[in-house]
């Protein structure tokens, strides 16, 4: 299990337990974390999922080619911790991780 | 009080509700949906979820999400009629709501295949769909797919993965024949091939049996036959009401319909696009269109002028390990120009009308994809000599022109 915390652009927070193998889109959709949209299904197509990592306790991979990319072109105020947070899959190797939810 | 309806909750549907609710606070909606599912996404169902002994389900707003809105969403409510006249909807079970505003996102449904046994094969559109078709693949140890568009590529590419014996059934000389530069087409046919499909091209396929398809090739042996060749709209409540329509429900640039209380979004619309009118089945459409015809309804709900809808299209098809982008719309009788650079694995094709750019497909080059809907989106000339310039780099090319 992991801990991962969402902060809303409106500066709400909302935390919620993980299962290995789950993506932080998809746990913001059915935790009703606002301002991610995930337009593209977890396709990484769209940008519409744009976080900053602001905390993380253990270990992920960074940005694969296409998400790279995406964040390169799509997003207009890319951060050095930007992800697809489709892209970002909770695993053992991770205690907790916060976000914070971009615009767009 | 009647404010809004939408007819249908996909991705239009439910993409119209939640920007309707955010742009005002007050006014009634209500969305109707014929499924028994909450809303869900499409597109993982040919890539990901029907292969999955799991099943799972990508919803397109939380469990909560539609309550907490006051979006008043009826699952498993087919309407029956549009009434215009009184400016109602009759629901099956007879029913009657009024609208001030009426949106029809009602979408696509597939094409059944008129051969002998065709009833028997199944396609994947719907979550009930996957539900009874998964458990049917991963059991299979032969599958034909009848179709060499997105979905019976996807679905074929990802059969071969879990192991299966695939057969891919199709009418044309190659794979994706409509939907991308030929020389693309060709080159996805020939890695299906390499990575053990047998693809059937000029293929035309008699009837179904319990064991396999009679095709004028000889009996290809499959104890699963799944089709995806195509989708219609779902016309037939805007024709008994009257709307004007074609391949989709006619709609202006600003979405409306016929009928000026009346508005089509999504699969099911045709909209004015270049000089003629398009119908386009896509996400991008699906979202664009519905977010540019809510505000439209708010802005006249508060007597104010709307907008006209000037999409730059743009699609996506994972088939395997082979990701395809699509960004403008391409056609066949524009030139095609492969960018230098490709492997044996990617490729960049951009479709060029008098040396202009108009559309770009690409296989495993998502950089060379984002860079061309962003130079689609600012609507300038980009020619072939100025690409040439950038050394084939549309990456660089943006970053200057921006
Ligand atoms: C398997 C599959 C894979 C896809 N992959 C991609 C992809 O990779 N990329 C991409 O861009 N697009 C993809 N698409 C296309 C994309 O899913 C559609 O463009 C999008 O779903 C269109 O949304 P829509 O709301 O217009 O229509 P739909 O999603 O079809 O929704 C219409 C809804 O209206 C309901 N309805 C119809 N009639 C009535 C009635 N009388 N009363 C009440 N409800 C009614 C239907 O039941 C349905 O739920 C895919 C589609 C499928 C089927
Ligand atoms: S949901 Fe579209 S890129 Fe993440």
């Amino acid at each position: 299990m992991t801990q991962v915390t969402f902060t809303q652009q409106d500066g709400a927070q909302v935390t919620v337990e993980a299962n290995n193998g789950e993506h932080l889109m998809k746990l913001a959709l059915d935790n009703g974390v606002v301002g991610i949209t995930g337009a593209c299904g977890g396709s990484c197509m769209c940008a519409t999922c744009h976080v900053t990592i602001d905390e993380l306790n253990g270990s992920l991979a960074g940005p694969g080619e296409m998400e790279a990319e995406i964040l390169d072109m799509e997003v207009d105020d890319p951060q050095e911790t930007s992800r697809l947070c489709c892209q970002v899959f909770v695993s053992d190797d991770i205690d907790s991780i916060n976000v914070t939810v971009m615009e767009g | 009080m009647s404010g809004i309806i939408v007819i249908g909750a996909g991705h239009a549907g439910v993409n119209a509700a939640a920007c309707l609710r955010k742009l005002d606070a007050e006014v009634s909606i209500t969305l109707l949906s014929a499924e028994r599912q909450l809303p869900y996404h499409r597109p993982p169902l040919s890539k990901k979820a029907v292969f999955d002994a799991n099943l799972p389900i990508e919803m397109l707003q939380a469990n909560g999400f539609y309550e907490k809105a006051n979006i008043d969403l009826r699952l498993n409510c087919t309407v029956a009629a549009i009434n215009p006249i009184d400016k109602s909807v009759t629901l099956a079970n007879g029913d009657q709501l009024h609208y001030q505003q009426l949106i029809i996102a009602t979408g696509t449904r597939l094409r059944s295949l008129p051969i002998p046994g065709g009833e028997s094969a199944m396609g994947v559109y719907t979550y009930a769909d996957i539900e009874s078709l998964g458990p049917k693949l991963l059991a299979a140890e032969k599958v034909a797919i009848i179709g060499g568009g997105f979905i019976g590529c996807e679905v074929a590419a990802g059969a071969l993965k879990l192991g299966k014996q695939v057969s891919l059934l199709i009418t044309g000389p190659r794979a994706l024949r409509r939907a991308v530069a030929p020389v693309l087409g060709e080159k996805v046919t020939s890695l299906h091939r390499q990575n053990g499909m047998h693809v059937h091209t000029g293929c035309k396929v008699h009837s179904i049996k319990a064991d396999g398809v009679e095709t004028d090739q000889g009996f290809v042996e499959a104890d699963l036959v799944i089709t995806g060749i195509g989708a219609d709209a779902n016309l037939d409540l805007a024709q008994a009401a009257g709307l004007e329509t074609h391949q989709g429900i006619l709609v202006d640039s600003h979405g409306k319909t016929s009928d000026e209380h009346i508005y089509a979004i999504g699969d099911v619309a045709e909209f004015p696009y270049g000089e003629g009118m398009q119908r386009l089945e896509s996400i991008q459409n699906a979202t664009d269109q519905s977010a540019l015809v809510a505000a439209n309804i708010i802005a006249t709900r508060n007597g104010e002028s709307s907008n006209a809808y000037q999409p730059t299209p743009w699609f996506w098809s994972d088939q395997g390990d082979l990701k395809l982008q699509m960004a403008g719309l391409g056609s066949l009788n524009l030139e095609h120009r492969e960018l230098p650079g490709g492997t044996d694995t990617s490729m960049t094709v951009v479709h060029l009308k008098d040396e202009q750019m108009v559309a770009v497909d690409t296989l495993n080059t998502p950089g060379h994809h984002l860079a061309a809907r962003k130079l689609l989106e600012m609507r300038k000339p980009i020619t072939w000599a100025m690409i040439e310039d950038c050394d084939f780099d549309l990456k660089k090319l943006f970053k200057q022109l921006r």
